[in-house]
């Protein structure tokens, strides 16, 4: 597979606005026009199925609750397992959905609308919502997100009420979800408190509005006055520039380049707002545009531990026999579907780079292919009920990768083309001649039994394989 | 196998490790030599320890105010009679697992500081923990740094350019230890990590990427590898050189502490250590559970101090013990407590100069508490406030973005 300008292009957009693609894909498309291929992405992406694992939320999370604490305890133990059912049914949309765009704007927004509860009935809910919505209006989306009974709850809305409001919501709102911090005073946020009093949400997972509970009274919101309702609110803060703009910045950082440029920022957001929020259209402004593909965008964002884990699994075709596992891999890498750390959503670049993390990610490979015995123990939160998600019941991965399959595209020319192939097909970055020679030797020096395997983790085990 | 965690993990491994490479005696005589020269020079080797005891320890059960007709009254059930305690004076004692507290009480090298916490307290555990490790405050939301990556930061240039500045017992790094700039480092066991590290293939990685850009995601992940190559380097050479004597427990916590009294005796450069011990979230039949975990803690504590002082290192040493939050005043339908707001914060030290009781301890009248839960009269950012000034000659101002006012246990 001789690499082309063209195909490392190819290959920074699937990386982008998907998780990648195999070798196979990789080998049949390089010559193709990029535009075609952004034109498949966007096809791909319109349909949308949800996630249906359950259908209903459990019994006891109705009204009454549980009568003891044992009940109680197993309430708790049945939705800790259904939640891992849920991260691990998303996570197999992550790598095998042909929706590859809209899976990952939904990765996005998870982290935008960071959320995390126990009620795994709502949660799924929420993750639909999500996945419908995340290339249509942004509008559509965070009016849906503010009526959300999982986002309800995890924000404290239930308890925000006339004359005694819980000012929670509306800063997400306002700080995390729309203009973004130092754009508003507190008093606004009391303003918008007030006008979200009253919204809540049933046991079965609706969204309920209680009038009774919601202060109708006037309210002064950046320098408008009126009666409004939550509705109105997110009207008149869509009608800011500034939410815009700071959608915008934060979708070029998490699909760009962390270094933003001024110029296309303002283009992209000014278009963004005329176009009435449509999130389609923006991201075709992106993945269609010239500079997107400019030597300095290509190769370095950090992987967030989800697009690595997602990513391998997708190039490799990996399986694993136990799918725990990887809730296992997303703990210990400090990423975990659903569970985001706190309402700011997942650290990201640099923030995810460690002396420790950093060695992980580096020894990744070895733990993966070359099942390498994993003494590693995730971090525990203290939390009796989120031990789950540190419990470790195995020493080795063994998960199956056809090599034969990945391999194909790369042999037959000797070692130092099949490097080539694979290094350019596997890394953003292409290597430099060292470290061609250090890998050829390191290869060398291994009795050969498998040597796409041995090439491959080499090259994985690399710096470069961080970076997309 | 069945399911396991990190704590029980390590009583299988240690075992095959325990009393594997006792050095010769010369080498731990002239390392003594070494700290007496130092002293001698004046030169400054004042070391911070914390301890974080993670799911919130019900710091009440610990330091029990057993004339306090309301703590009984509140806690029926879970209460601590007079009679098991530990007293210290006429109105308090130590918990029945917590001897070496008194212990360290009647030696002068133990202050508790009550009602310790921060205005409208978190109390998830996550988000709680965050705050005492991020030092922000309640509406805060910081992802990006803690007190003590920050310390690094700011606080010791230009000697703390190094990783191994900062340790903490664990595979992964927590937030506390995160800077902007430079960040500490997570390991467990100094010679597993090295051999993780030292290998043929990483070493000619790090050295071959002579072209990556300046400032470019690229160079950054080169630049924290060879730091992480040197660093793991440095540690395990410094980790050889004096191996203890003192019985430690075969707990995790008790290792970690081992490792830690090792790398302090070594005179290591590092300023601070960080280790946790998990399972204080005691909702359901806390007596067992809270007696158990306490055990552990005071078991690892007590060989943890005798081995500082019998190496001359106590007065050094800083010890500071917390948890994200304390537990309700008032116990639960489950003979358990939930999620409270403030607590106590142990220091242990050869150097405090206000001991024991440092404040007076809460009266659980209703106007300390908020919906049966204890509020806060001390800000846990003056204490580190204090430790960054008064122990550590850092710029606390700059590491905590603010001033908070010191305290004077030193």
């Amino acid at each position: 597979m001789a690499v082309t300008n063209n195909q490392r292009k190819i290959q920074h957009l699937l990386l982008r606005a998907g998780f990648g693609d195999n070798p196979a894909y990789m080998q049949k498309n390089a010559n193709r026009k990029v535009a075609d291929i952004t034109g498949e992405l966007f096809k791909k992406s319109k349909s949308y199925t949800d996630i249906k694992l359950f259908e209903e939320a459990d019994d006891m999370f109705q009204e009454g609750g549980a009568r003891n604490k044992e009940e109680k305890a197993g309430i708790f133990k049945r939705s800790q397992e259904k939640l891992k059912q849920l991260n691990l049914a998303w996570m197999e949309k992550l790598v095998s959905d042909d929706a590859q765009l809209r899976e990952k704007m939904t990765l996005f927004w998870h982290g935008h609308f960071a959320c995390k509860g126990i009620n795994a009935y709502f949660m799924q809910n929420q993750l639909n919502t999500i996945r419908k919505n995340s290339l249509g209006k942004f509008g559509d989306l965070l009016l849906a997100m503010c009526k959300d009974p999982a986002m309800l709850l995890y924000l404290n809305n239930h308890k925000n009420i006339k004359g005694k409001i819980d000012t929670s919501f509306a800063k997400e709102l306002l700080n995390v979800f729309t203009l973004g911090k130092g754009t508003h005073n507190e008093k606004d946020t009391k303003e918008v408190a007030r006008a979200f009093t009253g919204w809540g949400f049933d046991a079965n997972g609706s969204y309920v509005y209680n009038e009774a509970n919601h202060d109708a009274e006037d309210k002064l919101f950046l320098g408008t006055r009126g009666k409004f309702t939550g509705e109105e609110v997110i009207n008149l803060l869509l009608q800011q520039k500034q939410t815009a703009k700071f959608i915008t910045t934060k979708i070029y950082r998490y699909f760009v380049n962390e270094n933003i440029d001024g110029n296309h920022i303002y283009t992209l957001s000014e278009n963004f707002f005329n176009s009435g929020y449509d999130l389609n259209s923006l991201m075709k402004e992106i993945l269609n545009s010239k500079w997107f593909y400019d030597e300095k965008n290509i190769g370095v964002l950090i992987k967030s531990p989800i697009e690595l884990l997602v990513n391998m699994k997708r190039t490799f075709g990996i399986s694993f026999e136990d799918n725990k596992h990887l809730i296992f891999l997303q703990k210990v890498l400090g990423q975990v579907l659903l569970y985001p750390s706190n309402v700011a959503g997942w650290s990201s670049g640099k923030e995810l780079i460690d002396s420790s993390s950093l060695m992980l990610r580096l020894r990744l490979p070895e733990y993966i292919f070359n099942a390498a015995e994993i003494k590693l123990f995730p971090k525990e939160d203290g939390d009796v009920e989120t031990d789950y998600l540190s419990e470790k019941d195995f020493e080795v991965l063994r998960p199956l990768v056809n090599w034969a399959e990945f391999g194909k595209p790369f042999l037959g020319q000797g070692q130092e083309k099949m490097l080539e192939g694979m290094a350019n097909f596997l890394l953003q970055q292409p290597l430099n001649k060292k470290q061609i020679e250090l890998i050829i030797k390191e290869t060398d020096s291994i009795e050969k039994s498998n040597p796409v395997l041995i090439m491959a983790v080499k090259i994985t085990s690399l710096p470069e394989y961080q970076l997309c | 196998m069945t399911y396991q965690s990190r704590r029980s993990f390590i009583k299988n491994a240690t075992l095959a490790t325990a009393g594997a490479a006792m050095l010769p005696e010369f080498l731990t005589a002239s390392q003594m030599q070494l700290h007496e020269v130092m002293k001698a020079a004046n030169i400054d080797n004042k070391v911070v320890v914390v301890i974080q005891l993670s799911g919130g320890n019900d710091g009440l059960n610990c330091v029990v105010p057993f004339k306090n007709d309301n703590y009984y009254k509140l806690r029926p059930k879970i209460s601590i009679p007079k009679d098991e305690l530990y007293e210290i004076n006429d109105e308090v004692g130590f918990h029945s697992e917590l001897k070496v507290f008194k212990d360290f009480y009647d030696q002068g090298i133990l202050s508790v500081i009550n009602n310790v916490g921060y205005q409208n307290a978190e109390k998830s555990h996550i988000r709680a923990m965050e705050i005492w490790q991020t030092a922000s405050g309640t509406s805060e939301f910081n992802n990006r740094s803690g007190w003590i990556g920050r310390y690094l930061d700011h606080g010791c240039q230009p000697t703390c350019k190094k990783p191994y500045m900062a340790i903490e017992m664990d595979d992964a790094l927590n937030l506390a230890l995160k800077g902007d700039k430079l960040k500490g480092l997570a390991f467990i066991d100094p010679t597993r990590t090295y051999n993780h590290f030292n290998n043929n293939f990483y070493k000619e990685v790090a050295k071959i990427r002579d072209d990556a850009p300046e400032g470019s995601p690229l160079h950054f992940l080169y630049k924290t590898l060879s730091d992480s190559l040197s660093s793991v380097n440095h540690i395990y050479e410094r980790s050889k050189i004096f191996k203890t004597k003192t019985p430690y427990p075969l707990t995790q916590f008790g290792v970690d502490l081992r490792t830690v009294a090792e790398l302090i005796i070594s005179n290591m450069e590092t300023k601070v250590y960080y280790v946790s011990l998990p399972g204080f979230d005691t909702h359901v039949d806390q007596l067992p559970k809270h007696e158990k975990i306490l055990a552990k803690f005071a078991d690892g504590m007590k060989s943890f101090i005798k081995d500082l002082k019998a190496n001359k290192r106590l007065d050094d040493v800083m010890i500071l013990g917390f948890s994200e939050f304390g537990r309700s005043v008032k116990e639960n339908e489950s003979e358990g407590t939930d999620h409270g707001l403030a607590n106590n914060v142990f220091l242990i030290s050869g150097g405090l100069k206000k001991k024991g009781l440092y404040n007076a301890m809460p009266t659980l009248t209703n106007e300390q508490l908020d919906d049966n839960c204890l509020r806060a009269s001390v800000d846990f950012k003056s204490i580190y406030a204090t430790i960054l000034k008064h122990w550590l000659s850092a710029d606390d101002k700059h590491v905590l973005g603010r001033e908070y006012g010191y305290l004077d246990f030193i």
